[in-house]
Protein backbone atom coordinates (compact mmCIF):
# COMPACT_ATOMS: atom_id res chain seq x y z
CA UNK A 1 0.00 0.00 0.00
CA UNK A 2 1.35 3.49 -0.59
CA UNK A 3 1.58 6.18 1.92
CA UNK A 4 -1.34 7.94 -0.11
CA UNK A 5 -3.32 5.22 0.01
CA UNK A 6 -2.56 4.54 3.83
CA UNK A 7 -3.47 8.06 4.48
CA UNK A 8 -6.41 7.85 2.75
CA UNK A 9 -7.78 4.60 4.80
CA UNK A 10 -6.78 6.23 7.89
CA UNK A 11 -9.42 9.28 6.92
CA UNK A 12 -12.06 7.00 6.26
CA UNK A 13 -11.92 5.10 9.19
CA UNK A 14 -11.49 8.44 11.60
CA UNK A 15 -14.66 9.79 9.20
CA UNK A 16 -16.38 6.56 9.79
CA UNK A 17 -15.40 6.88 13.73
CA UNK A 18 -16.65 10.64 13.50
CA UNK A 19 -20.24 8.96 12.16
CA UNK A 20 -20.19 5.92 14.63
CA UNK A 21 -19.89 8.39 17.43
CA UNK A 22 -22.25 10.74 16.38
CA UNK A 23 -24.93 7.79 15.69
CA UNK A 24 -24.42 6.60 19.38
CA UNK A 25 -24.40 9.70 21.31
CA UNK A 26 -27.90 10.17 19.56
CA UNK A 27 -29.48 7.28 20.07
CA UNK A 28 -28.29 6.91 23.97
CA UNK A 29 -29.00 10.51 24.68
CA UNK A 30 -32.30 9.60 25.74
CA UNK A 31 -31.11 7.24 27.95
CA UNK A 32 -28.79 9.29 29.45
CA UNK A 33 -31.35 11.61 30.25
CA UNK A 34 -33.45 8.98 31.73
CA UNK A 35 -30.64 7.67 33.95
CA UNK A 36 -29.61 11.50 34.90
CA UNK A 37 -32.81 11.90 36.18
CA UNK A 38 -34.28 8.99 37.45
CA UNK A 39 -30.60 8.88 39.55
CA UNK A 40 -30.98 12.56 40.96
CA UNK A 41 -34.36 11.55 42.36
CA UNK A 42 -33.13 8.11 44.06
CA UNK A 43 -30.07 10.04 45.92
CA UNK A 44 -32.73 11.97 47.42
CA UNK A 45 -35.39 9.50 48.20
CA UNK A 46 -35.63 10.67 51.75
CA UNK A 47 -35.78 14.49 51.45
CA UNK A 48 -38.67 13.37 48.48
CA UNK A 49 -40.34 11.13 50.50
CA UNK A 50 -40.75 8.53 47.61
CA UNK A 51 -41.47 5.89 49.61
CA UNK A 52 -44.97 7.27 50.85
CA UNK A 53 -45.56 9.38 47.78
CA UNK A 54 -47.91 6.30 45.55
CA UNK A 55 -48.52 6.66 41.91
CA UNK A 56 -52.19 7.12 40.70
CA UNK A 57 -52.10 7.13 36.97
CA UNK A 58 -54.28 3.96 35.96
CA UNK A 59 -52.16 3.13 33.32
CA UNK A 60 -49.14 2.60 35.25
CA UNK A 61 -51.37 0.89 37.89
CA UNK A 62 -52.17 -1.51 35.33
CA UNK A 63 -48.78 -2.06 33.49
CA UNK A 64 -48.22 -3.38 37.57
CA UNK A 65 -50.81 -5.00 37.17
CA UNK A 66 -52.23 -3.64 40.58
CA UNK A 67 -56.05 -4.98 40.65
CA UNK A 68 -57.85 -4.22 44.05
CA UNK A 69 -60.26 -7.18 44.84
CA UNK A 70 -63.86 -7.49 44.43
CA UNK A 71 -66.55 -8.73 46.79
CA UNK A 72 -65.35 -7.63 50.04
CA UNK A 73 -66.75 -8.09 53.18
CA UNK A 74 -66.82 -5.74 55.99
CA UNK A 75 -67.09 -5.59 59.77
CA UNK A 76 -69.41 -2.46 61.18
CA UNK A 77 -68.55 -1.03 64.79
CA UNK A 78 -70.81 2.16 65.39
CA UNK A 79 -71.05 4.25 62.29
CA UNK A 80 -67.38 3.07 60.96
CA UNK A 81 -66.91 0.47 58.50
CA UNK A 82 -63.96 -2.00 59.08
CA UNK A 83 -62.83 -3.70 56.12
CA UNK A 84 -59.43 -5.61 55.02
CA UNK A 85 -58.22 -5.84 51.50
CA UNK A 86 -55.54 -7.89 51.57
CA UNK A 87 -52.78 -7.06 53.94
CA UNK A 88 -54.45 -3.72 54.76
CA UNK A 89 -57.04 -2.92 57.38
CA UNK A 90 -59.53 0.23 56.57
CA UNK A 91 -61.22 2.49 58.78
CA UNK A 92 -64.18 3.36 56.29
CA UNK A 93 -61.29 4.23 53.77
CA UNK A 94 -59.16 5.74 55.67
CA UNK A 95 -55.91 2.62 55.93
CA UNK A 96 -55.06 2.07 59.53
CA UNK A 97 -51.10 2.29 59.80
CA UNK A 98 -50.47 0.42 62.62
CA UNK A 99 -52.38 -3.12 62.12
CA UNK A 100 -52.24 -5.59 59.65
CA UNK A 101 -54.60 -8.60 57.97
CA UNK A 102 -55.33 -11.29 59.13
CA UNK A 103 -58.74 -9.40 60.40
CA UNK A 104 -60.96 -11.63 62.52
CA UNK A 105 -63.41 -9.42 63.90
CA UNK A 106 -64.50 -5.96 65.26
CA UNK A 107 -66.60 -5.37 68.10
CA UNK A 108 -67.56 -2.12 69.92
CA UNK A 109 -67.18 -1.99 73.87
CA UNK A 110 -67.27 0.88 76.13
CA UNK A 111 -66.97 3.64 73.56
CA UNK A 112 -64.57 2.03 71.83
CA UNK A 113 -63.66 0.38 68.96
CA UNK A 114 -61.53 -3.78 68.89
CA UNK A 115 -60.10 -4.48 66.27
CA UNK A 116 -58.88 -8.10 66.52
CA UNK A 117 -55.76 -7.82 63.93
CA UNK A 118 -53.02 -10.65 63.56
CA UNK A 119 -54.97 -12.43 66.72
CA UNK A 120 -54.42 -9.87 68.72
CA UNK A 121 -57.19 -7.10 70.13
CA UNK A 122 -55.98 -3.32 69.10
CA UNK A 123 -58.27 -0.66 70.96
CA UNK A 124 -58.90 2.40 68.73
CA UNK A 125 -61.94 5.12 69.77
CA UNK A 126 -65.24 5.79 67.74
CA UNK A 127 -63.36 8.32 65.58
CA UNK A 128 -60.25 5.78 64.51
CA UNK A 129 -57.36 6.82 66.86
CA UNK A 130 -55.43 4.02 68.11
CA UNK A 131 -55.90 3.74 71.88
CA UNK A 132 -53.81 0.55 72.43
CA UNK A 133 -52.09 -2.80 71.17
CA UNK A 134 -52.70 -5.75 73.23
CA UNK A 135 -50.28 -7.58 71.20
CA UNK A 136 -48.03 -9.72 73.78
CA UNK A 137 -49.31 -7.44 76.90
CA UNK A 138 -48.98 -9.64 79.89
CA UNK A 139 -52.62 -11.33 80.52
CA UNK A 140 -54.10 -10.59 77.50
CA UNK A 141 -55.26 -13.84 75.38
CA UNK A 142 -53.38 -14.75 71.88
CA UNK A 143 -54.05 -16.29 68.75
CA UNK A 144 -58.18 -14.92 68.69
CA UNK A 145 -60.14 -16.22 66.01
CA UNK A 146 -63.84 -14.02 67.03
CA UNK A 147 -64.50 -11.20 68.78
CA UNK A 148 -68.43 -10.31 70.23
CA UNK A 149 -70.65 -9.98 73.03
CA UNK A 150 -71.87 -12.02 75.68
CA UNK A 151 -74.49 -12.05 77.32
CA UNK A 152 -73.76 -10.15 80.24
CA UNK A 153 -72.58 -7.37 77.72
CA UNK A 154 -68.95 -8.61 78.16
CA UNK A 155 -66.21 -8.43 75.82
CA UNK A 156 -65.52 -11.86 74.62
CA UNK A 157 -62.62 -13.56 72.47
CA UNK A 158 -62.27 -16.89 70.99
CA UNK A 159 -58.96 -18.53 70.92
CA UNK A 160 -58.29 -23.01 70.52
CA UNK A 161 -58.17 -22.05 74.27
CA UNK A 162 -61.14 -21.09 74.91
CA UNK A 163 -63.53 -18.17 75.47
CA UNK A 164 -61.86 -15.36 77.37
CA UNK A 165 -63.90 -12.66 78.43
CA UNK A 166 -62.46 -8.98 80.14
CA UNK A 167 -63.80 -6.80 82.13
CA UNK A 168 -64.99 -3.20 81.70
CA UNK A 169 -61.58 -1.59 80.97
CA UNK A 170 -60.64 -4.29 79.01
CA UNK A 171 -57.58 -4.82 81.33
CA UNK A 172 -57.76 -8.06 82.47
CA UNK A 173 -58.91 -11.02 81.11
CA UNK A 174 -60.41 -14.76 82.07
CA UNK A 175 -61.36 -18.06 80.79
CA UNK A 176 -65.14 -18.88 80.49
CA UNK A 177 -66.74 -21.92 80.59
CA UNK A 178 -69.31 -22.07 78.02
CA UNK A 179 -71.17 -18.72 77.53
CA UNK A 180 -73.45 -17.48 75.13
CA UNK A 181 -72.00 -15.16 72.86
CA UNK A 182 -72.81 -13.27 70.05
CA UNK A 183 -70.12 -13.26 67.70
CA UNK A 184 -69.06 -10.30 65.33
CA UNK A 185 -69.75 -11.02 61.49
CA UNK A 186 -68.99 -9.59 58.11
CA UNK A 187 -71.52 -8.46 55.60
CA UNK A 188 -71.01 -7.79 51.96
CA UNK A 189 -69.34 -3.98 51.19
CA UNK A 190 -71.34 -1.20 50.43
CA UNK A 191 -70.78 -0.24 46.77
CA UNK A 192 -69.78 3.02 47.44
CA UNK A 193 -67.06 2.04 49.79
CA UNK A 194 -66.31 -0.36 48.12
CA UNK A 195 -65.46 1.65 44.79
CA UNK A 196 -63.67 3.82 47.59
CA UNK A 197 -61.44 1.14 48.83
CA UNK A 198 -60.89 -0.58 45.54
CA UNK A 199 -59.88 3.19 44.80
CA UNK A 200 -57.97 3.54 47.77
CA UNK A 201 -55.81 0.64 47.66
CA UNK A 202 -54.99 0.78 44.21
CA UNK A 203 -54.06 4.69 45.39
CA UNK A 204 -51.45 2.97 47.96
CA UNK A 205 -50.42 0.08 46.39
CA UNK A 206 -47.48 1.55 44.17
CA UNK A 207 -44.88 4.49 45.44
CA UNK A 208 -42.92 6.47 43.11
CA UNK A 209 -39.66 5.50 44.69
CA UNK A 210 -40.31 1.77 42.91
CA UNK A 211 -41.34 4.09 39.18
CA UNK A 212 -37.83 5.23 39.98
CA UNK A 213 -36.11 2.30 40.55
CA UNK A 214 -37.57 0.37 37.78
CA UNK A 215 -36.80 3.63 35.73
CA UNK A 216 -33.58 3.04 36.47
CA UNK A 217 -32.49 -0.65 35.94
CA UNK A 218 -34.72 -0.72 32.59
CA UNK A 219 -37.46 -2.87 34.46
CA UNK A 220 -40.43 -0.86 34.27
CA UNK A 221 -40.21 -2.27 30.33
CA UNK A 222 -39.77 -5.70 32.39
CA UNK A 223 -36.93 -8.15 30.97
CA UNK A 224 -36.67 -6.45 27.50
CA UNK A 225 -35.90 -2.98 29.58
CA UNK A 226 -33.12 -4.45 31.56
CA UNK A 227 -31.20 -5.69 28.15
CA UNK A 228 -32.25 -1.94 26.29
CA UNK A 229 -30.68 -0.68 29.45
CA UNK A 230 -27.44 -3.24 29.18
CA UNK A 231 -27.39 -2.19 25.26
CA UNK A 232 -27.30 1.52 26.61
CA UNK A 233 -24.37 0.99 29.23
CA UNK A 234 -22.54 -0.33 26.01
CA UNK A 235 -23.59 2.29 24.26
CA UNK A 236 -22.40 4.57 26.90
CA UNK A 237 -18.63 2.89 27.30
CA UNK A 238 -18.78 3.18 23.03
CA UNK A 239 -19.17 6.69 23.28
CA UNK A 240 -16.21 7.06 25.78
CA UNK A 241 -14.07 5.27 24.35
CA UNK A 242 -14.81 6.49 21.04
CA UNK A 243 -14.53 10.25 22.43
CA UNK A 244 -11.13 9.97 23.67
CA UNK A 245 -10.11 8.37 20.80
CA UNK A 246 -11.08 11.29 18.25
CA UNK A 247 -9.90 13.61 20.99
CA UNK A 248 -6.35 12.16 20.94
CA UNK A 249 -6.24 11.74 17.41
CA UNK A 250 -7.59 15.41 16.83
CA UNK A 251 -4.71 16.46 19.30
CA UNK A 252 -2.28 14.38 17.21
CA UNK A 253 -3.18 15.77 13.68
CA UNK A 254 -2.64 19.89 15.87
CA UNK A 255 0.41 19.07 16.72
CA UNK A 256 1.86 17.67 13.92
CA UNK A 257 0.43 20.64 11.69
CA UNK A 258 1.73 23.07 14.23
CA UNK A 259 5.30 21.32 13.67
CA UNK A 260 5.27 20.94 9.95
CA UNK A 261 4.39 24.89 9.87
CA UNK A 262 6.60 25.51 12.48
CA UNK A 263 9.27 23.69 10.52
CA UNK A 264 8.62 25.36 7.48
CA UNK A 265 8.61 28.77 8.65
CA UNK A 266 12.22 27.74 10.03
CA UNK A 267 13.11 26.67 6.51
CA UNK A 268 11.73 29.81 4.75
CA UNK A 269 14.03 31.73 7.54
CA UNK B 1 8.20 -33.89 77.56
CA UNK B 2 6.29 -30.71 76.94
CA UNK B 3 6.59 -27.94 78.90
CA UNK B 4 3.60 -25.28 79.62
CA UNK B 5 5.41 -22.77 77.30
CA UNK B 6 5.36 -25.04 74.57
CA UNK B 7 1.92 -26.39 75.02
CA UNK B 8 1.07 -22.49 74.36
CA UNK B 9 3.16 -22.22 71.53
CA UNK B 10 1.86 -25.62 70.15
CA UNK B 11 -2.08 -23.72 70.48
CA UNK B 12 -0.62 -20.62 68.51
CA UNK B 13 0.85 -22.80 65.83
CA UNK B 14 -2.36 -24.34 65.42
CA UNK B 15 -4.11 -21.12 65.31
CA UNK B 16 -2.07 -19.76 62.38
CA UNK B 17 -3.25 -22.58 60.37
CA UNK B 18 -6.45 -21.79 58.03
CA UNK B 19 -8.42 -24.26 59.90
CA UNK B 20 -7.29 -23.00 63.40
CA UNK B 21 -8.09 -19.83 62.36
CA UNK B 22 -11.77 -20.68 61.64
CA UNK B 23 -12.28 -22.41 64.64
CA UNK B 24 -10.61 -19.26 66.81
CA UNK B 25 -13.27 -17.28 64.67
CA UNK B 26 -16.65 -19.69 64.97
CA UNK B 27 -15.59 -19.81 68.49
CA UNK B 28 -15.49 -15.90 69.30
CA UNK B 29 -18.31 -14.75 66.76
CA UNK B 30 -21.25 -17.25 67.32
CA UNK B 31 -22.09 -17.90 71.15
CA UNK B 32 -22.24 -13.95 71.06
CA UNK B 33 -24.80 -14.12 68.32
CA UNK B 34 -26.75 -16.74 69.76
CA UNK B 35 -26.93 -14.88 72.81
CA UNK B 36 -27.59 -11.47 70.97
CA UNK B 37 -31.08 -11.40 69.40
CA UNK B 38 -34.57 -12.37 71.12
CA UNK B 39 -36.41 -12.47 73.71
CA UNK B 40 -34.91 -12.87 76.87
CA UNK B 41 -37.86 -12.73 79.48
CA UNK B 42 -41.18 -12.68 78.91
CA UNK B 43 -44.00 -10.09 80.25
CA UNK B 44 -45.32 -12.21 82.57
CA UNK B 45 -42.28 -13.76 83.83
CA UNK B 46 -40.88 -10.00 84.59
CA UNK B 47 -44.08 -9.14 86.39
CA UNK B 48 -43.89 -11.79 88.28
CA UNK B 49 -40.64 -11.35 89.41
CA UNK B 50 -40.63 -8.08 90.34
CA UNK B 51 -43.71 -7.98 92.46
CA UNK B 52 -42.50 -11.83 94.14
CA UNK B 53 -45.16 -13.81 92.09
CA UNK B 54 -48.34 -11.82 93.28
CA UNK B 55 -48.65 -8.86 90.47
CA UNK B 56 -51.33 -6.33 90.80
CA UNK B 57 -53.97 -6.03 88.31
CA UNK B 58 -53.02 -3.40 85.56
CA UNK B 59 -53.93 0.17 85.62
CA UNK B 60 -53.83 2.70 82.13
CA UNK B 61 -52.70 6.19 81.92
CA UNK B 62 -54.47 7.98 79.35
CA UNK B 63 -52.05 10.35 77.25
CA UNK B 64 -54.15 13.26 77.25
CA UNK B 65 -53.30 17.19 76.67
CA UNK B 66 -50.34 17.98 78.48
CA UNK B 67 -49.71 14.50 79.38
CA UNK B 68 -49.41 13.44 75.43
CA UNK B 69 -47.75 16.43 74.71
CA UNK B 70 -44.73 15.83 77.19
CA UNK B 71 -44.59 12.31 75.88
CA UNK B 72 -44.32 12.97 72.70
CA UNK B 73 -41.21 15.56 73.65
CA UNK B 74 -39.58 13.13 75.69
CA UNK B 75 -39.86 10.57 72.45
CA UNK B 76 -39.18 12.57 69.82
CA UNK B 77 -42.64 11.22 68.54
CA UNK B 78 -45.96 10.49 69.32
CA UNK B 79 -46.47 7.27 71.92
CA UNK B 80 -48.47 4.73 69.77
CA UNK B 81 -51.14 5.23 71.45
CA UNK B 82 -53.34 7.16 74.01
CA UNK B 83 -53.54 4.62 76.91
CA UNK B 84 -49.99 3.02 78.91
CA UNK B 85 -50.56 0.07 80.95
CA UNK B 86 -48.52 0.01 84.14
CA UNK B 87 -48.76 -2.01 86.98
CA UNK B 88 -48.66 -0.29 90.87
CA UNK B 89 -48.54 -1.30 94.64
CA UNK B 90 -48.28 1.98 97.00
CA UNK B 91 -45.74 4.37 95.22
CA UNK B 92 -43.92 1.25 93.11
CA UNK B 93 -45.12 0.88 89.68
CA UNK B 94 -43.66 -1.56 86.68
CA UNK B 95 -44.08 -0.09 82.87
CA UNK B 96 -43.21 -2.62 80.01
CA UNK B 97 -42.12 -0.61 77.32
CA UNK B 98 -40.99 -0.43 73.80
CA UNK B 99 -39.21 2.24 71.45
CA UNK B 100 -37.21 1.72 68.33
CA UNK B 101 -33.38 1.33 68.37
CA UNK B 102 -32.72 1.98 64.50
CA UNK B 103 -35.64 -0.01 62.95
CA UNK B 104 -37.08 -2.49 65.03
CA UNK B 105 -38.33 -1.76 68.93
CA UNK B 106 -36.83 -2.66 71.83
CA UNK B 107 -39.19 -4.22 74.63
CA UNK B 108 -37.83 -2.91 78.09
CA UNK B 109 -39.40 -3.58 81.49
CA UNK B 110 -39.18 -0.95 83.97
CA UNK B 111 -39.77 -0.79 87.76
CA UNK B 112 -40.36 2.79 89.23
CA UNK B 113 -39.98 3.44 93.17
CA UNK B 114 -40.51 6.42 95.03
CA UNK B 115 -39.76 8.51 91.72
CA UNK B 116 -36.73 7.16 91.37
CA UNK B 117 -35.96 4.33 88.56
CA UNK B 118 -35.24 0.54 90.78
CA UNK B 119 -34.63 -1.64 87.87
CA UNK B 120 -34.60 -1.96 84.41
CA UNK B 121 -34.44 -5.31 82.43
CA UNK B 122 -34.70 -5.43 78.18
CA UNK B 123 -37.19 -8.30 77.47
CA UNK B 124 -36.91 -8.44 73.82
CA UNK B 125 -33.88 -7.27 71.75
CA UNK B 126 -34.74 -7.50 68.00
CA UNK B 127 -31.85 -5.60 66.19
CA UNK B 128 -28.40 -6.82 65.29
CA UNK B 129 -26.59 -4.57 66.47
CA UNK B 130 -26.45 -2.82 70.01
CA UNK B 131 -28.06 -5.58 72.29
CA UNK B 132 -24.81 -5.26 74.59
CA UNK B 133 -27.24 -2.92 76.29
CA UNK B 134 -29.18 -5.65 78.24
CA UNK B 135 -26.24 -6.55 79.85
CA UNK B 136 -25.95 -5.80 84.10
CA UNK B 137 -22.57 -3.57 83.13
CA UNK B 138 -25.16 -1.17 81.08
CA UNK B 139 -28.74 -1.10 83.16
CA UNK B 140 -26.90 -1.41 86.76
CA UNK B 141 -26.22 2.55 85.47
CA UNK B 142 -29.81 3.19 86.21
CA UNK B 143 -31.26 2.37 89.79
CA UNK B 144 -31.49 5.68 91.83
CA UNK B 145 -31.85 7.97 88.92
CA UNK B 146 -34.76 10.48 89.52
CA UNK B 147 -36.39 12.83 86.29
CA UNK B 148 -34.87 16.55 86.83
CA UNK B 149 -37.32 19.87 86.62
CA UNK B 150 -36.38 19.79 82.87
CA UNK B 151 -37.74 16.32 82.64
CA UNK B 152 -33.85 15.15 81.99
CA UNK B 153 -32.00 11.78 83.81
CA UNK B 154 -30.60 13.51 86.82
CA UNK B 155 -27.26 12.12 86.24
CA UNK B 156 -25.19 10.91 83.40
CA UNK B 157 -25.43 7.31 81.51
CA UNK B 158 -22.33 6.15 79.99
CA UNK B 159 -22.89 5.00 76.06
CA UNK B 160 -21.77 1.71 74.18
CA UNK B 161 -20.06 1.99 71.66
CA UNK B 162 -21.63 0.73 68.43
CA UNK B 163 -25.02 0.64 70.76
CA UNK B 164 -25.49 4.59 70.48
CA UNK B 165 -29.32 4.42 69.39
CA UNK B 166 -30.25 1.42 71.85
CA UNK B 167 -28.81 3.32 74.93
CA UNK B 168 -31.01 6.43 73.35
CA UNK B 169 -33.90 4.23 73.31
CA UNK B 170 -33.60 3.15 77.02
CA UNK B 171 -32.60 6.88 77.90
CA UNK B 172 -35.90 7.60 76.61
CA UNK B 173 -38.06 5.37 78.25
CA UNK B 174 -36.44 5.78 81.25
CA UNK B 175 -37.23 9.45 81.16
CA UNK B 176 -40.90 8.16 80.13
CA UNK B 177 -41.48 5.78 83.16
CA UNK B 178 -40.56 8.33 85.58
CA UNK B 179 -43.09 10.84 84.14
CA UNK B 180 -45.39 8.67 83.43
CA UNK B 181 -45.20 7.34 87.32
CA UNK B 182 -45.29 10.55 88.56
CA UNK B 183 -48.81 11.26 86.73
CA UNK B 184 -49.85 8.31 88.45
CA UNK B 185 -48.82 9.46 91.70
CA UNK B 186 -50.68 12.80 90.75
CA UNK B 187 -53.48 11.22 89.84
CA UNK B 188 -53.42 9.04 92.88
CA UNK B 189 -52.85 11.92 95.12
CA UNK B 190 -56.01 14.41 93.47
CA UNK B 191 -58.21 11.02 93.95
CA UNK B 192 -57.98 11.37 97.55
Amino acid sequence: MTRHNKKKSRARLLRSLYIWHRYIGISTAIFVIILSFSGLVLNHTDELNLDAAYVQSDLLLDWYGITAPEGLLSYTAGSAQITAVNDKIFWDNKPLLHIAAPLAGVQAFGGLVVIVAGGSPVLFTAQGELVEKLENVAGVPTGIQAIGLSSQGLLAVKTVRGIYLADENLLEWVRAGGPEINWSSTQATEPALLKSLQNAYRGTGLPIERIMLDLHSGRILGRAGVYIMDAAAIGFLLLAASGVWLWLRRRASIRAHRQKTESSAVARS
Amino acid sequence: MLTGRDDLLAICRSLVQPTGLVALVLLLVLPFHALAEGPYQTREAFLEEIFSGKPPSPEVIWLRGEVKETTAEILGHAYPGIRVRYWGVDNRTAWVLEEIGKTQPITVGLVVNDNGIESIRVLAFRESRGWEVRYAFFTDQFPGIKLTDERKLDRHIDGISGATLSVRALKKLSRLALYLHQQTVQENDSSQ
